[in-house]
């Protein structure tokens, strides 16, 4: 890509037909890779397993890692010298003020939003990383094929007329699709280079099998996904070869392939009613595809290691729930999907399972409790009755509410119509908190001013003058935040709009737009938070131990959490013990859950992003929890400083004794109004027996009767995972669910680790919390 | 109406009956078994706890007691003859190290508050299950809950030690009823009242009327401490008894030490058991 725009692109083209033929030149110049013995062909990266750089978005951040980054002590990521050579001599410097980040800060005067980002420690934009966090609409290219979709374009470029003869908005127009065709021309290009190159190691290979396999892959790549789909192999190829061409063109960051079990069907289903393919074959094939999945991960510098830790790239498969009709999805392909990943165990794709309790059967519900409790991970479920409502009340029809799918880690899409973007935003609530009870100011940054001078509190008469201060300074950091955003998001128009996700999209080609100008048919932006459980009980704690009980005063809460409560025992015992719990009934701990769920939607929902789209609130935090945590002093719940925040929607560790209670806190939060959904995480101690099992998927079945969004487990007690802390080299294939994804456990963090080992374990017997091992109590982020 | 003391509820449990439980624990039981798993549920009145390893030593409770009586030691005054159960110095404690367990529930608030895990029971076929302490000793109380959790379409049973009026348990309770878990412990009538504290002669005699009427809904199970109830002599008696009784099918439960903290939080020292002889428990003194 660098090549191409420093040494051969003509500047004076628009900027998305110059893009567009540097995608087109990366592909057809992108090396046929066929490392295995794999049923699908090619690779995302150069290396078999690999991690892609972008230097125009993030890729910068390594440059002075270069050097550290194979040996560093998280989760090292090789890169040969000779590699590291190429990208500091020859790719880094021309991106240097280039990249998307630099030309934001040049554009705009280095804005004060843009600083504040840079600080790390009250919001992240993940703009600068781009165009991701979507799912294609891969159903396109598996039916019409790049040539179907070029015609598409072509017509319409003619329809507009002669070039010269247009406004403004029309050469527009004519440039996005051609474009279109261009970037297209590319993924075919790549196809039958595939296709040669599977016939050149055909001819020399020896193990027969493996020779029948290239030939297969030649003779299919020499058609797709140019042609059709005919079969299901075609089907899951043209699907696999578009997945590694868009990330030719955008980050690898949760690009996912959405409904595989509902798209793929009618291939499968027509070769296994003509006898072309078997239940096993078939098996065989997803497995493939599963694997090929994982062959690339993010490039992650040091810093990031900590917020984003462990995540592979995230592509979201979503299985089952119900049809665009509102019948039941779950078809033979659902259990085959299933089964492969029951049989892997792997970190991606990221599997989800959609369960819709009126409409889908038990069986369905208990075979994916199966599947949870052998992988003791994944697959995560989602509400469909939840999801598909929430995403009607953001203007989404029916039909396609009802074919929602997952990006990335939980967050809703209608798949392949909307743009949503849903990790544009990572909010950390615990810095609005900070400024509500420093008057604009936070330990962290010390003297200086970020947001408004608010009350202050020592002389608050009551818990809603503080609610109104935290008001204050959380829309401070959003509209900063929403700012910034829209800022990127300009000069992603401007600079690399992408031509070839749009053409893999409904939308862009009827209006003639690309992504990144609002042309898919739904358009939103989201941000997630940090620090909702904290937040929430730091808020009860306020207006229940000062505001109410009136035991302590908000001047010794504030001495307090200054010194760490290092002298203040009592005052740090009442604060865990006394105050209110978000994940328990408490009506004070209920209220300010649901208080703080609307205010945040509220305020998103003010916003318009650039593509005219609304602003989503969600609650995911990867390792964001673990990261901002360790930069955090100590909290008004008795969270001490350093220690890790609450991950997701979940509730502060070890704060919620019974399981039925955490059930219903979280169920009873208001889903209208989190468009963008949660990452619920739960421990479990044990799934064995079939009675286990079967109460594991009532209890699940009945948390989303009762309105929960989101669920994921970790089948795991605490000996098991202490076990595998201290003594990594027993644990190479422990896969745990971090907070929307899953991730190897020993490449997280210690403080990542720890978060894991201290959430609460809920008893397979008596659904209360299990007994946690004494000598970890200071794990407890409260303890 | 006389009204237990309701210990505590215990929601979703798997192991009191078919799927998930509710489970409320009352207090007050005959029975004085050396093992008691629920020891702080014998008394009828309330009992207090004290865990110690929660406990901050800040004095808040010594303060707080406004029993004139109590002795100023390092301990809260909650185990000293003094202490009348008010609960005032749990009130007082920052860190929940103190509780107070009993307390009194209008029967149509723990119908409601029951109700609210109603959808838990629909989906995995459980219900609500009465344990204690003994459940039976409040046939009239606990047979208004179930008839109105019945009319809600709740399923409920009861888990007992069989000490207790059949009479008034047949005519309010045992209509009610969907199952019954009936603890047989030891056949002897000598060793029963040895380590339980009073003769076994009504509980089988309880044990026979109730199994005839209630067939495979009554479940036998017997404790399996070890070196008192899990001899083979004990086990091969209650087996007969059971297989003659037309109940349905025995139990046998696990021992656990879990026990002994609960003991421990009531200022007690547990008794520990060793299987083998029949003499080898080391009771309290």
């Amino acid at each position: 890509m660098t090549t191409y725009l420093r040494d051969m692109a003509d500047d004076r083209e628009a900027p998305i037909v110059r893009y567009a033929k540097a995608v087109r030149h990366f592909l057809g110049n992108k090396r046929p890779l066929f490392p295995d013995e794999s049923l699908l062909p090619g690779t995302t990266t150069s290396k078999v397993f690999g991690a892609p750089v972008y230097p125009e978005l993030t890729g910068m951040l390594i440059w002075p890692e270069l050097d550290t980054i194979s040996n560093r002590k998280d989760n090292p990521q090789y890169l040969s010298p000779k590699d590291a050579a190429i990208l500091a001599h020859n790719v880094f410097p021309y991106w240097m003020e280039r990249n998307i980040l630099e030309r934001t800060r040049k554009e705009y005067h280095d804005p004060r939003c843009l600083k504040l980002f840079e600080k790390l420690v009250f919001f992240i934009t993940s703009k600068p990383g781009a165009v991701s966090h979507t799912i294609p609409w891969y159903e396109q290219i598996i039916t019409y094929g790049t040539e179907g979709i070029m015609a598409q374009a072509q017509n319409r470029q003619e329809r507009l007329g002669a070039k010269d003869n247009l406004t403004a908005e029309q050469k527009a127009q004519f440039d996005f699709y051609e474009a279109v065709q261009i970037a297209l021309d590319g993924v075919g290009a790549y196809s039958r280079n595939l296709a040669q190159q599977a016939k050149v190691l055909a001819a020399t290979e020896r193990d027969l099998k493996q020779k029948d396999n290239l030939l297969e892959m030649a003779r299919i790549c020499s058609t797709i996904p140019m042609k059709p789909a005919t079969g299901f192999r075609e089907a899951l190829t043209a699907l696999w070869i578009a997945q590694i061409a868009v990330h030719a063109e955008n980050i690898n960051m949760a690009i996912s392939p959405g409904r595989v079990d509902q798209y793929l069907y009618p291939y499968y289903q027509k070769d296994i009613a003509s006898g072309v393919l078997s239940r096993k074959d078939a098996l065989e094939l997803v497995g493939c595809f599963w694997l090929k999945l994982n062959d690339n991960t993010n490039l992650v510098p040091n810093t990031a290691e900590k917020l984003f830790g462990g995540a592979g790239s995230v592509p979201a498969v979503t299985l089952g729930g119900i049809t665009p009709e509102g019948t039941d999805a779950v078809n033979d392909l659902t259990w085959l999907f299933l089964r492969a990943t029951e049989l892997l165990k792997l970190r991606d794709p990221n599997v989800n399972a959609r369960y819709h309790h009126e409409v889908n059967s038990d069986a369905y519900l208990e075979r994916v409790s199966e599947v949870i409790a052998e992988t003791r991970a994944i697959p995560a479920f989602h509400n469909d009755v939840t999801a598909i409502r929430t995403l009607e009340k953001q203007g989404i029809e029916t039909a396609d509410a009802r074919d929602f799918a997952i990006i990335g880690c939980v967050e809703l899409g209608s798949a392949g119509r909307a743009y949503d973007m849903p990790a544009a935003i990572i909010m950390n609530l615990v810095a609005p908190l900070e400024m509500a009870l420093y008057q604009g100011k936070r330990p962290i940054t010390k003297d200086e001013q970020i947001g408004p001078v608010t009350a202050n509190p020592n002389e608050m008469t009551s818990f809603e003058q503080f609610f109104d201060s935290f008001k204050t300074q959380l829309k401070f950091v959003i509209d900063e935040a929403v700012t910034l955003n829209n800022s990127f998001g300009r000069i992603h128009q401007e600079t690399m709009p992408p031509a070839l996700l749009s053409a893999l999209f409904d939308g862009p080609i009827a209006n003639g737009r690309d992504l990144s100008r609002g042309g898919a048919k739904y358009n939103s932006s989201g941000a997630t938070h940090v620090g909702f459980a904290d937040v929430v009980d730091s808020l009860n704690a306020i207006e229940q131990v000062v505001f109410i009980d009136k035991k302590f005063t908000f001047n010794e809460l504030i001495n307090g959490i200054r010194n760490n409560f290092e002298k203040e025992k009592e005052l740090h015992a009442y604060l865990v013990n006394r105050a209110p719990k978000y994940g328990t009934s408490h009506p004070v701990a209920k209220k300010n859950a649901q208080q703080l769920i609307s205010l945040l939607f509220q305020l998103y929902q003010e916003h318009t992003n650039y593509r005219g789209g609304r602003y989503r609130p969600a609650f995911w935090t990867m390792t964001n929890h673990s990261g901002l945590g360790k930069l955090t002093g100590a909290l008004p719940n008795g969270r001490k400083a350093g220690r890790n925040f609450s991950s997701g929607i979940t509730p502060v560790s070890q704060a919620t004794v019974e399981l039925a209670d955490c059930l219903d806190a979280v169920a009873a939060l208001n889903s209208d109004e989190i468009p963008g959904n949660v990452a619920f995480n739960l421990k479990y101690t044990q799934v064995k027996t079939p009675e286990e099992s079967k109460e594991f998927s009532a209890l699940v079945k009945t948390y989303f009767q009762k309105g929960g969004m989101q669920v994921q487990f970790n089948i795991m007690n605490y000996e098991m995972l202490i076990r595998a802390m201290e003594h990594p080299e027993d644990s190479m294939n422990l896969l745990v669910r971090v907070s929307g994804y899953s991730a190897w456990f020993n490449d997280l963090t210690r403080a990542m680790k720890e978060e894991i080992v201290a959430r609460t374990a809920y008893d397979i017997i008596d659904r209360r919390a299990a007994k946690y091992p004494a000598e970890y109590t200071g794990l407890i982020p409260c303890s | 109406m006389k009204y237990p003391l309701v210990a505590r509820i215990q929601r979703l449990s798997t192991h009191d009956g078919p799927g998930l439980r509710d489970v409320i624990f009352f207090k007050g039981c005959p029975l004085h078994c050396l093992w008691c798993h629920n020891p702080e549920n014998v008394n009828a009145a309330a009992t207090m706890l004290w865990f110690e390893e929660r406990c901050i030593s800040c004095g808040k409770c010594q303060d707080a007691c406004p029993n004139p009586g109590h002795s100023k030691g390092a301990q809260p005054p909650v185990h000293s003859n003094q202490c009348t159960c008010c609960g005032v110095c749990a009130d007082a404690c920052p860190a929940l190290a103190i509780e107070r367990v009993g307390r009194k529930i209008e029967p149509k608030d723990l119908v409601s508050t029951l109700l609210k895990d109603k959808s838990y029971f629909d989906n995995s076929n459980g219900g609500i299950t009465f344990s204690g302490g003994e459940p039976a000793l409040w046939p009239k109380y606990v047979g208004n809950v179930a008839q109105s959790l019945k009319q809600h379409g709740v399923t409920v049973g009861i888990e007992t030690a069989g000490y207790f009026d059949l009479g008034p348990f047949q005519q309010l309770l045992q209509p009610w009823l969907d199952f019954i878990f009936f603890d047989l412990k030891l056949y002897d009538a000598k060793a029963h009242q040895k380590y339980t504290g009073i003769d076994n002669a009504q509980i089988l005699s309880n044990f026979s009327i109730l199994a005839r009427q209630m067939g495979q809904r009554l479940i036998p199970r017997t404790p399996l401490v070890p070196g008192i109830t899990d001899t083979e002599e004990n086990l091969r008696h209650i087996g007969a008894l059971v297989s003659k009784s037309g109940a349905g099918q025995w139990q046998h439960l696990t021992f656990n030490s879990s026990y002994e903290l609960k003991w421990k939080c009531m200022g007690q020292a547990p008794a520990t058991f060793h299987s083998g002889k029949n003499d080898s428990v080391n009771a309290p003194q």
